[in-house]
């Protein structure tokens, strides 16, 4: 496992693209993004399935889970999510999924929906920017509430 | 450090060979004929001949692969018409992965739908004696490209078929194209590959060998390029390779590119008599800007003509060059021609041009010269029983670390920035062995831009659409 871009002691998040998809770039650059707001990223990296994500959350105690899509994998990839998690005693850590999370173009509304049904507590579908993703990160790691 | 000194007796690479042909995708390839073969084309077919000739420009060689058979052979009709001096055989991604079933499925599927299903030629599917019908007839060298790491039986099939210039390396084409493939494995596959071309071509016309120098394409310090390059450059000058080409990407820096191209060239021939390897003919080849491409035509066709223009200011041998289409995809054979023309256009502008130099190409030289030389000689002089071991070592301690590679052991911990001028300057070295006056110097430049208060994540994010 790499990329702890610089050293904090602040939450643990894990992040990872899920799928058969190599798209390496923003996965690194979020992980030095996450360092630089005060998190501890664990980085697993690209070709991710849901299991390895379970697994590095049980193995560094990370309080968030990052899993993106740029392919659109993340469909297929992240269904189930919330019930995985929860079935492995780690229903208090954080979902987010993030990136373009489907294959072709469908109101992001919609996606959001789909996703959430899979148990994530964020979606962020084709987002702007990253300012947002770790200003709610900060948010709900900071009042210990999970996002209803 | 143990070393074959260029011994090109073919005797360790029967056995394994004999194991890699007597698979089924081999096409019951006979080696001798394979060889035989290779001796029937005309000089001109071959790379290291090519290279010889030493045109006043760069040879220009597009890229490019179709899966139908008819549909490559008019590409590449279509860009030696528009005056390719090198064409290509791109290879489909799921060949490169070995994955032949699935190429040969798709390809199948493809010609069913009646369009492509594959990104590239499946030259395993097509099987080398199809795959030299395409050839049939051509005039130029055919260069094989495409990011396997494991590429034995397909090298094998494209020598066969008559493919004189074999593009790769167990790092080049490993650690920026897999996550998972064991890396000692892709190193001893290419220690294969670079003997296979070693003992197949001709004499006096080797096959020729070239490493890919731009990796991710994305923030790689001139440093980790160089590095890589002349690691690869030992490895096959150690099974004997004789013609060589080392390659990198546009920086995104002009002072940058003239300063790593010396460097290369001088590191190169340094590095090979150190090791007692004399008679490896080594090029240059440049490739135009390999990051995220504009997609608008207006700064499509500007960043390939000033990337052209730089390729001759570098006297490279050999330019790679870009399409219009870039950003888009795969480009149609009219675009891919048309860039050819285009760049044949800006080379032919630039007659009899000499290397400019200036200070800031010296400063960024002999920073860089240091850096190679810190790096290099740390890697040879490390306690394991062959280079390649040295290698593989030196990629899991993060002596070797390539920004954004999505390969599992490469270490990640390496981060650069971009300084004035654009240049890509070293942040945090993670474990690769600086001297610390050259990482002082690396952030003495870095400080010399003017303040940019945003965090680095928000600028390596603008960095990977510098171009577009």
């Amino acid at each position: 496992m790499s990329d702890t871009a610089g050293d904090t002691s602040g939450p643990g998040v894990v992040l990872g693209v899920v799928g058969h998809d190599i798209h390496v770039v923003a996965n690194r650059i979020l992980a030095v993004g996450l360092a630089e707001n005060g998190f501890r990223p664990y980085n697993i990296g690209i070709s991710c399935a849901l299991p390895d994500f379970v697994d590095a959350a049980l193995e560094t105690g990370a309080r968030a889970v990052l899993i993106s899509s740029v392919n659109g994998e993340g469909e297929e990839g992240c269904a189930g999510a919330g019930a995985r998690f929860a079935a492995a005693g780690l229903g208090n850590v954080l979902l987010y999924a993030g990136g373009n999370l489907v294959v072709g173009d469908r109101p992001t509304a919609v996606v959001e929906r789909l996703f959430l049904g899979y148990g994530f507590h964020r979606v962020f579908h084709r987002p702007g920017t990253l300012t947002t993703f770790f200003e709610a990160l900060r948010r709900d790691l900071g009042d210990g509430q999970l996002p209803r | 450090m143990a070393s074959y000194q260029g011994d090109v007796s073919p005797g360790d690479l029967e056995d394994e060979r004999a194991r890699v042909l007597e698979s089924a995708d081999a096409g019951a390839l006979d080696p001798a004929e394979a060889g035989r073969f290779l001796r029937t084309l005309p000089p001109s077919r071959f790379a290291s001949v090519a290279y010889r000739a030493r045109p006043d420009r760069p040879h220009v060689q597009p890229r490019g692969g179709f899966p139908g058979l008819a549909a490559q052979r008019a590409l590449l009709m279509a860009l030696v018409d528009a005056g390719a001096d090198f064409v290509p055989l791109t290879i489909d991604s799921h060949t490169r992965h070995n994955d032949y079933r699935a190429a040969a499925e798709l390809l199948a599927e493809g010609r069913r739908r009646g369009h492509d299903l594959l990104n590239g030629f499946p030259l395993v599917s097509h099987g080398y004696r199809r795959t030299r019908e395409v050839l049939d007839g051509v005039t130029v060298p055919v260069s094989l490209r495409h990011g396997t790491p494991d590429a034995r039986l397909l090298t094998e099939l494209a020598l066969a078929a008559g493919v004189t210039e074999i593009e790769g390396g167990g790092l080049c084409y490993t650690l920026p194209y897999a996550k998972s493939f064991p890396l000692d494995r892709a190193l001893a596959h290419w220690q294969y590959v670079d003997r296979l071309c070693a003992v197949t071509g001709p004499a006096d016309t080797p096959i020729h060998r070239e490493s890919f120098g731009p990796l991710t394409a994305t923030m790689v310090p001139p440093v980790m390029t160089a590095v890589v390059q002349l690691c690869e450059l030992l490895l096959a000058a150690e099974q004997g390779v004789r013609s060589f080409a080392v390659s990198f990407g546009q920086t995104g820096s002009l002072e940058q590119d003239v300063a790593l191209a010396r460097v290369l060239r001088e590191q190169a021939h340094r590095l090979l008599l150190g090791a007692g390897h004399t008679g490896v003919e080594v090029r240059l080849v440049y490739h135009q800007w390999m990051g995220a491409f504009p997609a608008d035509p207006a700064r499509a066709w500007p960043l390939i003509a000033v990337s052209a223009t730089i390729s001759r200011l570098i006297e490279a041998d050999k330019v790679v060059v870009k399409t219009p289409d870039e950003a888009r995809g795969i480009p149609a054979a009219e675009r891919n021609a048309e860039a050819v023309r285009a760049v044949r256009y800006v080379l032919e502008m630039f007659p009899d041009m000499s290397v400019l130099s200036s200070e800031a190409v010296e400063e960024e030289r002999l920073l860089l010269d240091g850096e190679v030389t810190d790096v290099m000689d740390h890697i040879l002089g490390l306690p394991a029983g062959s280079l390649a071991a040295a290698v593989h070592r030196s990629v899991l301690s993060g002596v070797i670390d390539i920004p954004f590679a999505p390969h599992e052991r490469n270490a990640g911990r390496l981060l650069t920035d971009r300084g004035p001028g654009r240049r890509i300057r070293v942040l945090d070295p993670g474990s690769v062995p600086l001297a610390p006056r050259h990482l002082k110097q690396e952030q003495r430049l870095l400080r010399a831009r003017s303040a940019d208060p945003r965090p680095l994540w928000e600028r390596m994010l603008d960095d990977v659409g510098l171009m577009t």
